[in-house]
């Protein structure tokens, strides 16, 4: 994430709720923040410039998601100058009439494949660290044969996986990543829900967590390995200081005590 | 929260969910759902017109002619324009096995719905891909073949002036400007029947339809260009594309006369747009598109009268505004770099094309070292640091010599560069080979061959200077693509044979490959190198240029003596003017029209 910095004067910060879906899912994380720097600029809302030779808006997406990933509520945090849509007026800004104003221009003037949920202000020393994301993998697989790979890959101390980088590779633990798995049934099969603990030490990525818990899917055979029909939703995520954002509040309340370092 | 059931994710209708499965597998997916900003959707109307550019989404989406074309039928016509790319391999191989036929972006309907399906052809490297689309669409690749539920295929663009190598494949070819004729066009396609619709496009001025009618068919110009508006609603990609700003066609046309280019000849006269029209459309642009960048684009921006007007004042819109001029001539570039201020970044594209004087006066470009190096000293104090040279091998009248001069000269911008800028002084050089086209004074000159440009290549490497980057074309490509564009319809046979063959986006290094090409000339008993030197076959259409133009500029360029811009001096009678066709010119936003074609 790259971090706006804190307020420059004459500009206020804003926390922005979006989701994406159907053609937006193909995104990388840079063309989300531009896309949306550039949903600003149509909707008439200046964003800040950052210092520097190559000044750039002030907007930055919290958690990258994966390309391919739909989003139900993500969160993004950009600086607007101050009286740059000609309503500054005192009384609109405290009944949150101009932030709903400011939703409105930037769902009109998102790209068919973002939506802007929600904006409101928020203090100039926000930052979006993440602690917990929960995403959701939709599979053409039995309930009973996710169920049981789940009980086999909770069943286990650890779960290392080798990632290979630029920088060499290294041994990340998705065991200790994951906070807690709920398999649904569908008409389909089944949905695979996890959260991933955002810790210092790097978090597990949701096709790893796919694919380790499909390798111990014994009942599915040999099909269930490469999951061909997985649908990735990411349903909400957890901010250090911020109130949980889309599907993650419920999954809070039902697995808060796992999660408590979340909040 | 639940999860967003709003029409949000407008657009791809279900098609994006139809094709998850393959998307996951091939790089690139966003490239096959659409998604942009401005994108139109009417789902009802009716007829379908589907736009093509042939070659990947990426390069596509910029396409100026296509962009003209989508405002123009989806908000100005009853009809819908909606478009398909050309699928990278990955994607195509995975459509084949899939069976699932070529879509839309934003219908996600079959192509092949379509009641006409148009191409723009930038060069004769994309036509493979023509071949590939129609395949992949379910639409048979030969004219001959199709059935009444097929699309009539319409193809456009500069590679029409000689368009014999894809007549098989094409039901009608519109020659020139298109936006006078658009409402004819879709009127066409509204003609029920497929032979209804072909027929009803014959009648179009500017469409040769294969086979039938008499004579060249003349090239249309848009005569109206400078008192109309230009596009300000265009498509903005959500992926990084290979532009990524707001474009403005300030200007149609180049008058310099240089006599390889078929670009420079295509779209004679000159016509501007006023100073007035730019800056209120480029007011529109930044909002329309959230663009922070404008640029001004034609085949020589640095020409356009109101060039320093137009920059200042876009400046002044909005803080931030940054504005660039992609083509810039090496003759005026000094002078209007300067105007423009310091306040420049990046690198600027020149291209003196030829190293020494005398080719350069064959090929007439009004080029000297000195405005070389002028223009080499504007760039780099007017803030640049980057500076990129275009030369060309293989030039008529071209020596061993005046080739390996390209490095003499590499080094000495160089060495100026660094003089003014230091180290982060950057200049690179591109050396393309040239390939004679239709419609120049060069026209029926023969390909030099790829052997005397794989020497002169290696001369001027061995030549080159350190510290300067250099980039040379494969000579296979242009071997191929100067075979294309001067051949009959042993050339269409060519084209079928190598697609057979898998010859698939051939501008692609990574793609092309000469072997196939040559393997496809030998099994219908061609050979690649002398069919790149025969006479070439007589175009079916008239680019406007008198023969008495062109044999003169075959005489001067043989002499070396330089023909006059007929922009800054009298005009030299090349033939395009007459009637409503005359140059238009608007200096200070005026409606000063002048005409000096008679
Ligand atoms: S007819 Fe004359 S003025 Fe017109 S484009 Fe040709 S040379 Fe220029």
């Amino acid at each position: 994430m790259s971090d706006p910095g804190s307020g420059a004067p004459k500009s206020e910060r804003v926390l922005l709720t979006f989701a994406r879906g159907g053609p937006g899912r193909y995104l990388s994380h840079l063309d989300t923040v531009r896309a949306l720097q550039r949903t600003f600029a149509r909707a008439g809302l200046d964003l800040a410039l950052s210092a520097g030779m190559r000044p750039k808006p002030r907007l930055a997406v919290g958690l990258p998601l994966p390309v391919g990933a739909a989003a139900v509520a993500e969160l993004a945090v950009a600086d607007v100058v101050a009286g740059c849509a000609g309503d500054d007026d005192r009384d609109a800004k405290e009944n949150g009439a101009r932030t709903g104003r400011w939703q409105a221009s930037l769902h009109a003037a998102g790209p068919p494949g973002i939506e802007v949920l929600d904006v409101e202000p928020c203090s100039p020393g926000v930052r979006l660290q993440p602690r917990l994301a929960v995403y959701r993998w939709s599979l053409g697989v039995p309930e009973d044969a996710t169920a049981a790979a789940v009980r086999s890959f909770v069943g286990e101390s650890s779960v290392p996986i080798e990632r290979n980088g630029p920088k060499g590779s290294r041994v990340v633990d998705l065991r200790t990543s994951i906070d807690a798995f709920e398999v649904r049934g569908t008409a389909h099969g089944c949905e695979l829900w996890f959260g991933v603990r955002h810790e210092a030490h790097g978090a597990a990525r949701p096709s790893e967590v796919l694919e380790e818990v499909m390798r111990r899917n014994v009942i599915a055979g040999s099909d269930a390995g490469t999951a061909p029909d997985a649908d990735l939703t990411r349903c909400g995520v957890v901010y250090a200081g911020l109130a949980a954002r889309g599907l993650a509040q419920e999954w809070l309340e039902r697995h808060g005590s796992k999660t408590q370092q979340a909040g | 929260m639940s999860i967003t059931q709003k029409a949000v994710f407008r657009g791809a209708g279900d098609l994006e969910e139809r094709l998850r499965p393959l998307l996951r597998r091939v790089r690139r997916p966003g490239r096959y759902v659409g998604g942009e900003f401005n994108l139109r959707l009417k789902p009802a109307a009716e007829p379908l017109v589907v736009l093509s550019y042939p070659d990947v989404y990426e390069i596509g989406i910029s396409n100026p002619a296509l962009q003209i074309l989508y405002s123009h039928v989806n908000d100005r016509t009853a009809a819908v324009a909606e478009r398909a790319y050309c699928p990278w391999p990955d994607m195509a191989s995975l459509m084949r096995d899939a069976d699932l036929p070529l879509w839309t972006l934003e219908s996600g309907r079959p192509v092949r719905e379509a009641q006409v399906w148009g191409f723009t052809l930038p060069h004769e490297l994309t036509f493979t891909n023509v071949l590939e689309m129609l395949d992949l669409a379910g639409v048979p690749i030969m004219a001959a073949d199709r059935r009444e539920d097929d699309p009539v295929v319409v193809a456009g663009g500069p590679a029409v002036a000689h368009p014999l190598s894809l007549s098989p494949f094409v039901d009608a070819f519109f020659a020139g400007e298109v936006e006078p004729w658009v409402d004819r066009l879709v009127a066409a396609a509204a003609c029920g029947r497929r032979t209804d619709r072909i027929a009803a496009l014959a009648d179009v001025p500017g469409v040769w339809v294969p086979g039938r009618g008499e004579g060249p068919v003349p090239r249309q110009v848009h005569t109206a260009f400078s008192t109309c508006t230009p596009v300000t609603r265009p498509l903005v990609p959500v992926l990084e594309a290979v532009h990524d700003r707001a474009v403005i066609e300030v200007m149609r046309g180049c008058s310099a006369g240089c006599r390889f280019c078929q670009a420079g000849m295509w779209y004679r006269p000159v016509r501007e747009l006023p100073v007035a029209t730019v800056v209120a459309a480029a007011e529109d642009l930044l909002r329309e598109t959230g663009c922070d960048e404008v640029s001004l684009v034609s085949l020589s921006s640095c020409d356009y009268s109101g060039v320093v007007e137009a920059v200042t004042a876009i400046r002044e819109l909005r803080p931030g505004v940054r504005v660039s001029l992609p083509s810039l001539r090496v003759d005026s570039a000094a002078v209007k770099l300067a105007a423009l201020g310091a306040r420049q970044r990046g690198s600027v594209t020149l291209a003196p094309e030829a190293a020494t004087e005398p080719l350069r006066a064959t090929i007439n470009k009004h080029v000297d070292d000195t405005q070389l190096e002028e223009a080499t000293s504007a760039v780099f104090r007017g803030g640049y640091t980057g500076l990129k040279l275009y030369f060309m091998i293989g030039l008529p009248g071209e020596t061993d010599a005046d080739a390996t001069h390209i490095a003499s000269v590499a080094a000495a911008t160089a060495r100026q560069a660094r003089e003014i800028a230091g180290g982060r002084a950057r200049v690179s050089v591109s050396v393309s080979t040239f390939v004679p086209k239709a419609a120049t004074p060069f026209a029926a000159e023969p390909f030099v061959g790829t052997e005397t440009v794989r020497r002169r290549q290696q001369m001027v490497r061995d030549a080159w200077p350190r510290g300067v980057r250099l980039s040379t074309h494969d000579v296979g490509t242009s071997l191929v693509e100067a075979v294309l564009a001067r051949g009959g319809v042993e050339a269409a046979v060519l084209v079928r044979e190598a697609w057979h063959r898998g010859a698939r986006f051939d501008g692609w290094s990574e793609h092309f490959s000469l072997e196939v090409w040559q393997a496809a000339a030998r099994s219908i008993g061609m050979d690649l190198e002398e069919a790149a030197r025969t006479e070439p076959a007589a175009s079916p259409i008239d680019p406007l240029l008198d023969e008495a133009f062109l044999s003169r500029e075959q005489e001067r360029a043989a002499a070396g003596v330089r023909t006059q811009d007929c922009r800054t001096s009298a005009c030299t009678s090349c033939g395009v003017c007459a009637g409503p066709i005359r140059m238009d010119l608007r200096p200070t936003g005026t409606t000063q029209s002048i005409g000096r074609g008679l």
